[in-house]
């Protein structure tokens, strides 16, 4: 009998980690789609820096970053009664860290292959820039965040290592990635096999999806 | 009454571009600025606008201060009540074209304004489109909707017919002066097309090198250029150039490089020495005239003559300008001109500008 809680743990996480994703990521593609200041190459190498980055790196500097030994990790401890490494939380913040450039790169491209005339005529038919971003901007960005959306969905279920280094494989934050590199050590090649063609079929169907749905109508203004 | 005197350097294509502009326009009016492409026109534009903020200077529009260098006041763009026509239309494609023209209406939008627009662009069937699927002279005329339908203060207008073919583009024109006889608001109107300024306004701002050269109406800007730009705004002209030989109050003499003094109105040019350009219009140009009330008289050679019904467009050599065009009538004396023989060329002073140098 296979045990699909690694799978509810995986969509869990993906659901949550692409939902804060998304509303952290449209303030950070904005600023660094329009902002004119000099620095702004740093922070999007910082942003960029999952992509290239082993994902044990990130989950060792995660780990002892809010381990209980760490300021901050004391600090949490101590006001917030958090502790992050080994608990699903943990996850959360390490999958919303590893997946932020599959989130905002998407958006930052969306927003800058906009017309800029766009957004300055929304200005001068006396508009906000909150109001601008919601009636005209994000609107027109249907395909980008659509594509942000999906991409951190897909790869926070994907993940392994950061997971692997921050939520260690307890029960409650047993993903399925980690599932099957467990039934592997255990030599269950049948239960691995069940949970690698689940996976790979979830994942294959979301970009088909995505894909059909670009192609329908979801485009970006040119 | 809408005044603004600003100043803004930037770097366009690696140069650096100096533009300092001054100027006051009636409410109610249309204003073209006319200007080569790269001037600084779209610049100025977005000054007024606010999308842009200039180095110094003030803009006012009526009692309100827009922009005051001094006092470091500028009213963000969204709190100017601007009708901005940009040149590639910029309507938002995910809402209707119904949407699109009540985007900029704050509250309870007026009925029978927006029915009176709408009637007059002709968009009635058009109200549930998308952008996406109007050809561009609709899209314009959306765009033209959207920019007036919340009555603001100011409309700004930026080549706004540069992309429609030329038929669209004439037809275009006399919509947008039929809608603004209509509403009466106040329109800034870009454009580096010499009819279209003609036929958009009768006060006509010329800009070039970062300052308007002037602004007057048509007719002034033909029969009294200030500068040599100017001279070459509208219609044809002759250029002579030389320096000055000797100031007499109002009037000058040019003395060209072959020795000939051209008896010339002092227009722009400051003392004895100054390399100027002599302006004259070919049809203020008479030949082989007997009246002696003409101070200026040279000897030329026609070089080329082109029937054209009315009058023979005559290409002749003088003052050493072999491309000295003379309008000549179509009379008996025109008639018998022939190619290669020589004639006398008669003008008023006051006819011929003496110009900065070209």
């Amino acid at each position: 009998m296979i045990d699909w809680t690694p799978f509810l743990i995986t969509l869990k996480l993906a659901f949550i980690t692409t939902s804060i994703l998304f509303v952290i990521s449209i303030p950070i593609s904005y600023w660094l789609a329009y902002s004119k200041v000099k620095l702004k190459f740093v922070f999007e190498a910082m942003v960029s820096l999952p992509l290239v980055l082993p994902p044990s790196v990130l989950g060792f500097y995660l780990l002892v970053t809010f381990s209980g030994e760490s300021p901050l990790g004391q600090f949490l401890a101590n006001n917030f009664d958090l502790s992050l490494p080994f608990t699903f939380a943990g996850l959360v913040v390490g999958s919303i860290i590893y997946s932020l450039p599959f989130m905002v790169q998407p958006m930052q491209a969306g927003f800058q292959n906009l017309p800029i005339a766009l957004k300055e005529a929304s200005y001068t038919l006396g508009k906000s820039r909150l109001q601008t971003l919601i009636k005209v901007l994000l609107p027109n960005i249907k395909a980008s965040l659509l594509t942000g959306i999906v991409l951190s969905f897909a790869h926070t279920i994907g993940e392994f290592g950061v997971v692997l280094m921050i939520g260690g494989n307890l029960d409650e934050t047993r993903v399925a990635s980690i599932a099957i590199y467990d039934s592997v050590n255990k030599l269950d090649y049948s239960t691995a096999h069940t949970y690698s063609l689940v996976l790979l079929l979830f994942s294959f169907s979301i970009l088909a999806v995505v894909y059909l749905f670009n192609k329908k109508g979801f485009r970006a203004v040119k | 009454m809408i005044k603004f005197d600003i100043h803004k350097q930037f770097k366009s294509h690696g140069k650096i571009v100096d533009i300092k502009l001054n100027a006051t326009c009636d409410e109610g009016k249309i204003i073209a600025v006319y200007g080569k492409s790269g001037v600084g026109k779209s610049s100025l534009l977005r000054m007024l606008s606010g999308l842009t903020t200039p180095d110094s200077g003030v803009i006012t529009v009526g009692k309100e201060v827009w922009y005051d260098s001094s006092k470091k006041e500028n009213v963000k763009a969204n709190k100017r009540s601007i009708g901005f026509l940009f040149q590639d239309y910029s309507l938002f494609p995910n809402m209707s074209v119904l949407k699109n023209i009540l985007y900029g209406v704050e509250g309870e939008p007026d009925q029978e304004l927006i029915d009176r627009i709408v009637e007059i662009g002709d968009l009635k069937d058009l109200l549930d489109r998308k952008p996406e699927t109007l050809s561009g002279g609709q899209q314009q005329r959306v765009a033209l909707a959207r920019a007036l339908v919340f009555e603001p203060r100011l409309v700004l207008m930026d080549e706004p017919l540069g992309a429609l073919d030329k038929k669209l583009r004439e037809q275009m024109q006399y919509e947008i002066k039929h809608i603004h006889e209509q509403i009466g608001i106040t329109v800034v109107y870009v454009t580096h097309d010499q009819n279209e300024a003609l036929t958009m306004s009768n006060r006509i701002a010329v800009f070039n090198d970062g300052k308007i050269q002037q602004i007057s109406s048509p007719d002034i800007l033909y029969e009294k250029p200030e500068n040599a730009f100017v001279a070459q705004f509208i219609g044809e002209n002759n250029q002579i150039k030389g320096k000055v030989k000797s100031i007499n109050g109002e009037m000058c003499v040019v003395k060209t490089e072959k020795g000939e003094e051209i008896k010339s109105l002092k227009v722009n040019v400051n003392s004895v020495g100054d390399a100027s350009t002599v302006s004259l219009r070919p049809e203020r140009v008479e030949i082989n005239s007997s009246d002696s009330s003409f101070e200026n008289s040279f000897e030329a050679k026609v070089k080329e003559l082109i029937y054209l019904g009315d009058h023979i467009r005559t290409r002749v050599e003088v003052c050493g300008n072999d491309q000295f065009i003379v309008k000549v009538p179509n009379s008996y004396k025109g008639a018998n001109l022939k190619e290669g023989t020589s004639v006398k060329l008669s003008w008023k002073a006051s006819d011929s500008r003496a110009l900065d140098l070209r």
